[in-house]
């Protein structure tokens, strides 16, 4: 097993960048997600580790070695795609088989780890198989059986989960874990599900335009993302964000606008006034925002005044999208409030850690 | 030279691929009578239609001298004569030589075509080198010009080299027409064939060229076939290069050969060229019928499917 550093890696397809200024430090062990919408860049850097496309600027360090100028096939690295990449012509043994021939291992060592890769797949069953007669989630146990074989420095997978239907990615989430526990080898896995990201990654980074914006556990981005967008990337239903004014208010601050009045703790609040250069774009946690009581705000003094727009049933919960002036903010309320389309509701803030305060032209986090 | 659709990199899977075969008997179940009687009569006109000359030279091969002559030429060889096939290897005409001369030159120019097709082919498709798309394109350019054009300077070349009225000569000949189709029709084979399949290869511990023998041509087979066909026919079937490369009667291929020993200036032996013909058609019929499940699914791949 080895760590990856990857330093100031830069990659340019013809003058277009497509990474800039990439540092992401992967420790011995450890699962990192790379998480980002798409043209983001996280599949570019991960083939980048894996010397499937060659860094126009900067290094990247696979244990102690440099491996810039190494070969793809000499990096003993082993990779997962997002189609699998199985070889048509071969059944399941060869397919799991293949890297081990290449590196000349003996015949019996190859049927043992193929047989005991195949076992803690559940896939012992279907070896003489050709990929076109097995399923899309057997497909996706080969081609993991394929990589854990050859018991490699460094495991990359490239959304290997995404074109698999609901119920199978979660119970694969399941498998990688479990195999990442077993093996305790290194993870770089990318995605651009955050759920996916959230849930299996000891470290997130959140990747925009070709940029590492934010890299830390999955709480930390939750609670503390350093800018708009990965405040509005991480977490499901997705932060809404209004546009307030900051309004000194005796010694307080109210961030307000026409339609809200957001109020934060002194200490938070005088960071903001100190810290914002015009109006600023606060952004709201759906699971933090509760429907005002008869009695008004209760604790913090928020109030946000809006119609509803939609509502999504979910159970015991409900996704509610409320318009307040010309944002739409999403709150995630329990069944027994009954709201019907075109209702105008208060909602307040249970808690301000749902709240977070962003330079509206930079974008950059404020409190 | 026969055109051919290029495969593209449009890609399906198996479960997703149209199957006329089936969508025509759907129609058929569910369409009504004179729909279906219209579909027969057109398809009996084009059978008619395709398949009258076949028939004729099969009958005319089958006639005496005095039959084909005639004014009113019948239907039907009466009374059937094999004496035209007979005369093919017992007659003055070395025709013996002209199919082995055919079957040699086919049969290499295909095989190297094909090898030398499948690595232009990969190389097109998968290369980052300079000028890759240019050289590419020049490659096709070649194809733009007349065979004809070739022919004087391939003949000066050739008289310089000791070439002419030889197998060598022709074999080069062919394949200067021959390779720039194969190499398009590989490279678009090719590009069908997923490249994260090769990547999977290369991430597993395998050289590029390992990838290309072990994982690309395997996935490639339909088109190696293809190409080997079109350039088997093609070589087979042509007249111009041997008629001007060769001038020995006995080192020619068939289509001339059968040319020069059945035409003359008073006289055209209809029956013996007819014989003649139809021993030439067949090798290419049987070919063309084993392979034919590789055929079609190799000019399919490319428009709809992938691997």
């Amino acid at each position: 097993m080895a760590s990856v550093t990857i330093t100031e890696v830069m990659k340019k397809f013809g003058d277009e960048p497509v990474l800039q200024h990439c540092n992401l430090q992967v420790d011995d062990g450890e699962f990192v997600v790379l998480v980002g919408a798409s043209g983001s860049g996280k599949t570019t850097l991960l083939r980048i580790v894996a010397g499937l496309e060659e860094l126009t600027d900067g290094q990247v360090m696979i244990g102690d070695r440099v491996v810039n100028d190494v070969d793809v096939k000499d990096r003993n690295i082993a990779m997962v795609f997002q189609n699998y990449a199985l070889y048509p012509h071969m059944n399941v043994y060869d397919n799991m088989a293949f890297g081990l021939r290449r590196q000349h291992t003996p015949k019996v060592e190859i049927a043992e780890r193929v047989t005991s890769a195949a076992k803690i797949l559940g896939i012992e069953h279907l070896v003489k198989r050709k990929p076109k007669q097995l399923s899309g989630g057997q497909r996706q146990r080969v081609a993991l059986g394929r990589a854990i074989v050859r018991q490699p420095s460094v495991f990359l997978m490239d959304e290997p989960l995404s074109n698999l239907d609901a119920h199978l990615r979660a119970e694969m989430r399941g498998e990688i874990l479990k195999l990442h526990r077993r093996l305790a080898a290194t993870f770089i896995f990318v995605t651009h599900d955050q759920v996916e990201a959230l849930t299996m990654g000891d470290r997130i980074a959140v990747m925009s335009d070709g940029k590492i914006l934010q890299v830390g556990t999955p709480d930390d981005l939750y609670q503390r993302p350093v800018n708009r967008f990965v405040g509005g990337f991480i977490g499901a239903p997705a932060m809404g964000f209004i546009t307030c004014d900051v309004v000194t208010v005796g010694d307080g601050v109210v961030l307000r606008n026409a339609s809200a009045e957001v109020y934060l703790p002194p200490e938070r609040a005088a960071l903001v006034a100190q810290r914002a250069t015009g109006p600023v774009s606060v952004g709201l946690r759906p699971d933090y925002l509760r429907l005002c009581g008869d009695g008004g705000p209760a604790g913090s003094g928020t109030v946000l005044r809006g119609i509803v727009e939609v509502v999504e049933p979910l159970g015991a919960d409900q996704h509610v999208m409320v318009r307040v002036g010309d944002a739409s903010l999403t709150a995630k309320l329990p069944r027994s409030d009954r709201l019907q389309i075109d209702d105008k509701v208060t909602l307040t803030v249970t808690d301000d850690v749902g709240v977070h305060v962003f330079d509206s032209a930079s974008g950059d986090a404020l409190s | 030279m026969s055109t051919v659709t290029l495969p593209g990199r449009a890609r399906s899977t198996g479960r997703n691929r149209p199957r006329p075969l089936q969508a025509f008997a759907h129609r058929w179940r569910t369409k009504g009578l004179v729909w279906r009687g219209v579909v027969v009569v057109v398809i009996v006109v084009m059978l008619v239609w395709s398949l009258a000359p076949i028939y004729w030279m099969i009958a005319t091969s089958l006639k005496t001298s005095a039959q084909v002559a005639l004014p009113n030429p019948t239907l039907y060889p009466h009374p059937a004569t094999v004496s035209n096939y007979g005369g093919l290897f017992s007659g003055p005409f070395p025709f013996g030589s002209f199919l082995e001369n055919s079957v040699v030159t086919s049969v290499i120019t295909s095989v190297i075509t094909v090898v030398l097709s499948a690595l232009a082919g990969y190389s097109f498709s998968r290369g980052r080198y300079l000028f890759r798309g240019p050289l590419t394109y020049a490659v096709l350019a070649t194809q733009m010009l007349p065979l004809a054009v070739l022919l004087v300077p391939l003949y000066l070349e050739f008289l310089n080299l000791h070439l002419l009225n030889s197998d060598v000569g022709l074999v080069i000949g062919y394949c200067s027409f021959s390779l720039p189709f194969g190499a398009w029709l590989m490279k678009g084979f090719i590009d069908g064939i997923p490249i994260e399949i090769e990547n999977a290869a290369r991430v597993d511990g395998s050289s590029q060229f390992f990838v290309f023998l072990r994982v690309t041509l395997p996935l490639a087979g339909a088109g190696l076939v293809t190409t080997a066909v079109f350039v088997f026919i093609n070589t087979w079937n042509n007249l111009l290069y041997p008629l001007t490369l060769v001038n020995q009667l006995s080192k020619q291929t068939l289509p001339p050969g059968l040319l020069l020993s059945f035409t003359g200036q008073f006289k055209t032996d209809w029956g013996g060229m007819m014989a003649a013909a139809f021993l030439t058609t067949v090798p290419l019929a049987v070919a063309f019928f084993a392979i034919q499940r590789f055929l079609v699914r190799g000019l399919t791949a490319g428009a709809l499917a992938g691997v």
